[in-house]
């Protein structure tokens, strides 16, 4: 080997270390910022780590917390309806060879694919006659309908993956559809539906740009609460802690789903969703 | 054992197509009650899209199924009473063997300790006894397979149907639970369909043998009929081998004869068929087992009929164990297998210069 | 055309006695039984037609009705659309837009091509950074805001403070509340969906073809040039799309962090909607911008349809 092979390989391997550390700090820094902040209480972060305190997550308000768990009921249950409503579909789907089949993935790909803003400003307009704006149910349908398509896309791939003679067995030793879908499909599909409705509810959870237009005084989720906060009063420091719970939170889901099913998974998966 | 409900079936005119491909044309078939019968035939000839037809799993186009008396074929599969093994056993994975076998059971309500005692009796039936509460992970390819059959046998079925069950299995295992199903199923007195492309065991397990090609039935008949008669060049090339040796009809109906093409004189035809009655100079194929090929330098052959001997040279020589296949160029007749015991072969190599011979009683003749 | 038969076929084949139903009975059964399956299938698609119907498809196709008409009037007009497209002031800040997500696009997607082409090569290193990209993923926008501040805030900001001690700036830079500050915060977002999208492509490309041309005498670093990165170039057009749309149809980060002009069309669109109570100037425009990203999409399905298989995918 010539040695000036050698030293560019060298020079290579350092360049693409270096590059690799540039690209993980940057990749880190709003989360340890955000992070680091909450713990210092004030507005800017102060790296000598200096005074780190609890005082501004015990400052949260009450209405943040309100906001926080409202946010979760909304998540849990629109995730819960898209479950139930995009399971049987699949199933029909997959197991009856509809024709319409495309049709149908594509019809519900829509909310996934308009931009959230124009799919906001549109439900605002008609959520307003229907009493549906400032509501729970209003927020809990908008999530639904955001949730469909990527429920619809598991159940899909799940279903698709169960070979049918699972159920051709259970028709043949007396099972009527109904008990066949009860007793031999859902359990063996359980698992992946179960790191769908995970997915869903982080998706749900942090869905902002759509939420926004719907929201009110008496529905307001937590993303909600802190943009408008931060564009109304500029950043306080609970704020800042607030916003660091959601970091944990999400630390959480990532933990759970990489402990069930190993790392390669998320890119797959995290991949289809726009953010 | 309790006595079994087992019906005959009776199939009429049966069809299926998938757009415009025929995937099964006029099917008709007689089972009786307790008989084995094995639907033989190659890769996409119907024999499984019938199979899934009397299970219920797919609609006829036309035609009737009965099971005795009765008229099924506008049921649904879980109205039939009819035991399905999968060729991939489709054992439920998340439940133990005992609640795989009760399946059927507990769809007909059965109670508990009914259950139980049933379970029981087919786990020992299928010599599978301590395994109740093993989840189908956990046993071994032929244990799956056996449990697969409890479970279709459990609720004492009409009719029980198998999908090629065996072709997962090694070779040594196959062997071995083709005598076990066979016994289980002589002992139930079970109707059977049996469906498989392995002729060597359709001809071990079958009561009668329902062949098949192209969507429809070549034959029908007991392996011994199907041996040594078939009816048609595919019967005749697809049950074990066969050299199939072009002739042309030669004498009438009290002489048949045959002449072999580019062979100088007439062959006495002793084996005949009612169907080849045409005329004189009709194009034949004359089908001669391997096993009935016979070396003449090494060995004897057997009297009667009239003999036949040609020159050959080896071509391939395949060791099988017990017997050797031996590949021949033969003067006049083209290429030729004859299969012989090992000890008869055992100086031949290839490329050598023999000669073979085979008596007219084993050339049986067929329609080219 | 045949000639007519000469008897009509049976309704009832002439079964034997005995045998209870007649044939066509059985056979209409049959097919009775048939179509209520299908039925029944097609039940169990309808809840999530009627919801996306009736909480999208409906109110979509609303505002594009109500986008071509007057807003006091009700008839039916282009005006909206024509005092968009007229207008400069309108086109200004569409032309912003577009520059300003198509040079964060670009710059996301080649910082994150080597790292993703690197995750996808090293398992090790893929476990390790895939918490860190996941995570921001599984946040709302307005975290990152936050970041944003306290990052680039002029006196209290990380980057002003180290800056001014180290005497390399004189006074604090106003970059926050300013375009710069909004393309950070794009860059930062696309960076994260770049390095995960494209690191799904680059392990959907089989690395056997990169190893074959090494083996063969090229250097990695050609190899990659020359066999992976074509056979990624669809995965990577798509991802371009993704980042592009995202960025052109963003609201959270450009109201957070605007400052007195605006850049991105989605503050207009929002400003007539809510403020300027012209909410039918509003769906026209957000019409307007939907056809953009829609197109831009639309091009790259094509792209993707017309280069995509072509061979090396797993």
């Amino acid at each position: 080997m010539k040695p000036r092979a050698g030293l560019g390989a060298v020079f290579s391997r350092t360049a693409l270390t270096l590059y690799v550390i540039v690209m993980l700090i940057w990749l880190l820094f709003p989360i340890v910022l955000v992070l680091l902040a909450s713990f210092q209480g004030k507005l800017e972060v102060d790296f000598s780590l200096a005074g780190l305190n609890l005082e501004a997550y015990k400052a949260i308000p009450p209405a943040y917390w309100q906001a926080f768990w409202f946010t979760v009921r909304a998540a849990v249950s629109a995730t819960a309806l898209a479950i139930v409503i995009a399971v049987p579909a699949a199933w029909a789907m997959v197991r009856g060879r509809l024709r319409g089949r495309r049709v149908l993935s594509n019809v519900v790909l829509i909310p996934d694919v308009v931009p959230q803003l124009i799919m906001g400003i549109a439900l605002l307009t008609v959520f307003i006659p229907l009493h549906l704006s400032n509501n729970f149910a209003g927020i809990l349908l908008a999530l639904v309908a955001l949730s469909l398509s990527t429920g619809l896309r598991f159940s899909e791939a799940l279903l698709e993956g169960l070979p049918e003679e699972y159920e051709q067995a259970a028709l043949s030793l007396g099972a009527s559809r109904l008990k066949s879908f009860l007793l031999v499909t859902i359990p063996l599909i359980a698992p992946g539906i179960a790191i769908a409705a995970l997915f869903i509810f982080m998706q749900n959870l942090v869905t902002f740009e759509l939420l926004f237009f719907v929201a009110g005084p008496n529905a307001t989720p937590i993303s909600v609460r802190l943009f408008s906060d931060i564009v109304d009063r500029g950043v306080i420091p609970y704020a800042v802690a607030m916003a660091g719970i959601l970091v944990y939170v999400a630390m959480a889901f990532y933990t759970l789903v990489a402990v069930t099913l190993g790392p390669k998974y998320m890119a797959g998966s995290v991949m289809s969703r726009k953010g | 054992m309790a006595d079994t409900t087992s019906q005959s079936v009776t199939i009429r005119g049966v069809e299926k197509n998938f757009g415009s491909f025929k995937a099964v044309t006029d099917f008709n078939l007689e089972v009786a009650a307790g008989e084995f019968v094995t639907f033989l035939g190659p890769s996409g000839c119907g024999k499984s899209t019938t199979l899934k037809m009397l299970s219920g799993l797919l609609p006829q186009d036309k035609g009737e199924i009965l099971f005795g008396e009765r008229r099924i074929d506008m049921l649904p599969a879980n109205q039939r009473n009819v035991g399905l093994v999968f060729q991939n056993y489709a054992l439920f994975p998340h439940m133990t063997v005992a609640e795989n076998i009760a399946f059927g059971l507990s769809m007909r309500r059965w109670s508990k300790p009914r259950k139980q005692q049933r379970v029981a009796e087919l786990l020992s039936l299928v010599r599978l006894e301590g395994l109740e509460n093993r989840k189908p992970e956990q046993l071994s390819g032929g244990q799956q397979q056996r449990v697969a059959v409890a479970r279709a046998l459990a609720f004492n079925p009409d009719l029980v149907l198998l999908d090629e069950p065996l072709s997962n299995l090694d070779a040594k295992l196959r062997e071995q639970v083709r005598l076990d199903l066979r016994d289980i199923q002589k002992h139930a007195r079970q109707t059977t369909v049996f469906v498989t492309h392995d002729q060597v065991e359709a001809l071990v397990m079958s009561d009668r043998i329902v062949l098949m090609n192209a969507g429809r039935i070549e034959q029908i008949g007991t392996p011994v009929e199907l041996y040594a008669a078939p009816l048609t060049e595919f019967g005749a090339r697809f049950v074990g081998a066969n050299n199939l040796v072009p002739a042309t009809l030669h004498g009438d109906a009290s002489d048949p004869r045959a002449i072999v093409d580019g062979v100088d004189g007439t062959l006495a035809l002793t084996s005949m068929s009612e169907q080849l009655n045409e005329g004189a100079g009709a194009p034949i194929w004359l089908c001669v087992r391997p096993e009935h090929i016979f070396l003449t330098a090494y060995e004897t052959m057997p009297a009667g009929g009239e003999v036949r001997q040609f020159n050959a040279r080896v071509v391939d020589k395949v060791y099988q164990g017990t017997s050797v296949l031996i590949d021949l160029e033969v003067e006049k007749l083209g290429r030729v297998r004859a299969e012989r015991p090992t000890m008869a072969a055992a100086e031949l190599q290839a490329g050598q210069q023999t000669s073979i011979a085979f008596s007219s009683c084993h050339a049986v003749p067929r329609r080219r | 055309m045949a000639p007519a038969r000469e008897r009509p076929a049976p309704i009832v084949d002439p079964a034997p006695k005995g045998r209870g139903r007649a044939l066509s009975d059985d056979t209409s059964i049959l097919k009775r039984r048939l179509l209520r399956e299908r039925l029944f299938y097609r039940l169990c698609t309808v809840p999530a037609l009627l919801v996306t119907g009736l909480v999208a498809v409906v109110p979509l196709l609303l505002l594009v009705f109500n986008s071509f008409r007057n807003q006091a009037s009700g008839a039916f007009s282009l005006e909206y659309y024509g005092a968009s497209l007229g207008n400069a002031f309108f086109l200004r800040t569409l032309a912003t837009t577009i520059g300003i997500a198509l040079g964060v696009t670009v710059i996301c997607i080649i910082l994150a091509l080597p790292l993703a082409y690197l995750l996808a090569r090293r398992t090790l290193l893929r476990n390790v950074i895939m918490p860190v990209i996941t995570i921001p993923r599984m946040l709302p926008f307005v975290v990152i805001g936050y970041a944003m501040i306290l990052l680039l805030a002029p006196t209290t900001g990380v980057v002003n403070k180290v800056l001014l001690g180290l005497g390399i700036l004189q006074q604090p830079a106003f970059i926050l509340f300013d375009w710069p500050g909004q393309a950070i915060a794009f860059c930062y977002t696309g960076i994260v969906v770049a390095t995960a999208v494209l690191t799904g492509v680059m392990m959907s490309v089989d690395p056997q073809l990169e190893d074959a041309a090494v083996s063969m005498g090229a250097t990695r670093l050609r190899a990659f040039f020359v066999i992976t990165l074509p056979l990624a170039i669809p995965g990577i057009v798509a991802a371009t799309a993704l980042i592009f749309t995202s960025i052109v149809t963003a609201y959270a980060i450009p109201v957070m962090l605007n400052g007195r002009v605006p850049y991105m069309i989605s503050l207009l669109i929002s400003a007539n909607l809510l403020t300027l109570q012209q909410p039918h100037l509003a769906y026209a425009q957000a019409v307007i911008v939907s056809c953009l990203a829609i197109g831009v999409t639309a091009f790259a399905q094509w792209f993707l349809l017309r280069y995509g298989q072509r061979g090396g995918a797993r």
